[in-house]
């Protein structure tokens, strides 16, 4: 094949591709659902009702408890001062977020309005490659504050809710196509393949989005 | 559905409310009973967030019909954004035609921050 024809069947294959994430995105947003293969079987993950939610809220107080009499778990203002000893200021990562946040915001100002007197395609896009270079800053530094963090009690209660709730809003496609339970128990779900619990925990987490109860 | 990247899953959700389907039917449902999902209350997150994207293209496509900025501003997400941003932080001090028409202008939350994310 030559590679005139290589490029457009990649082409081709990327555009399928497009549309069927966007095809797949669509249904995901209309019906609050998503069905997805995993060894085999089919799973859906959906909205989790009223008293799911309330179910998950109540396992993540029984968590949120337990770790904090756990002395190997700390809340997030202790381990900040510990990371302090060592050198580590999340306050200063904290601070440099919220520099950048601001730096970005007013780089916006001025390209809205440079877009906004019609000015050259150079210094719009001079402000839009600044903005993108801010963007990634401030993802990598939140990643940063995130992983020093992820220990926290807090963090770890908000894990957990978000996968009780995959584990109380995901079925599994049984006899004569019935959707049932996927797991009979939380230790069933906490045993399984853990390729379909994180399948199952984004996808809720995607559903659910922010709908976590705030402790 | 491969498992996607939070960015490009917000990336699809913009395209789709940009598009011309929905953009048509946020606006018919402005004057007529329409429902854009199955459910038409209770709404998750990622719908809410959806919704306010249909609103913030609204926007931006009623100020080009009303030629108070170029179609340049569709280009990219920055460039859309930083509009709506400037627009924002510019009521009152220069009054567009949407303005003058009370047409809404609300900035959408810049994304869902997503609890797991592809490995």
């Amino acid at each position: 094949m030559t590679k005139k024809k290589k490029d457009g069947v990649e082409e081709v294959k990327k555009q399928m591709t497009d549309i069927m994430n966007s095809i797949e995105v669509e249904n995901l947003i209309n019906r609050n659902e998503v069905i997805f293969s995993f060894d085999g079987s089919q799973y859906k993950v959906r909205k989790p009702s009223f008293r799911e939610k309330q179910e998950a809220f109540q396992q993540k107080l029984k968590k949120y408890t337990s770790l904090l009499t756990d002395d190997s778990f700390m809340l997030e203002e202790a381990l900040i001062t510990i990371y302090k000893k060592k050198g580590i200021n999340i306050d200063a990562i904290t601070e440099k977020i919220q520099q950048t946040y601001t730096d970005k915001n007013n780089l916006m100002l001025k390209l809205g309005e440079a877009l906004k007197d019609s000015s050259s395609d150079k210094e719009t896009e001079t402000y839009k490659n600044e903005i993108e270079g801010l963007d990634d800053k401030m993802q990598l530094l939140t990643i940063e504050k995130t992983n020093l963090l992820g220990a926290s009690i807090e963090h770890q209660t908000m894990i957990f809710y978000f996968t009780y709730l995959a584990y109380v809003s995901t079925e599994k496609q049984g006899k004569k196509d019935k959707w049932e339970k996927a797991w009979k128990t939380f230790e069933e779900y906490e045993n399984s393949d853990s390729g379909l619990v994180d399948k199952a925990c984004y996808y809720t987490s995607l559903i659910a989005g922010h709908e976590e109860p705030v402790l | 559905m491969k498992l996607l990247e939070e960015k490009e899953l917000v990336s699809y959700m913009r395209k789709l409310a940009k598009g011309y389907k929905y953009q048509n039917l946020y606006n018919l449902s402005k004057e007529m009973k329409l429902r854009l999902f199955y459910n038409d209350r209770d709404f998750s997150e990622m719908q809410i967030q959806f919704l306010s994207w249909l609103n913030f293209y609204y926007a931006i496509k009623w100020d080009i019909d009303m030629g108070d900025i170029g179609e340049k501003v569709l280009e990219n997400f920055i460039y859309e954004e930083s509009y709506i941003y400037w627009k924002s932080k510019n009521k009152g001090k220069d009054k567009t035609k949407n303005e003058r028409t009370n047409k809404p202008n609300n900035e959408p939350k810049k994304s869902i921050q997503w609890i797991f994310k592809k490995e």
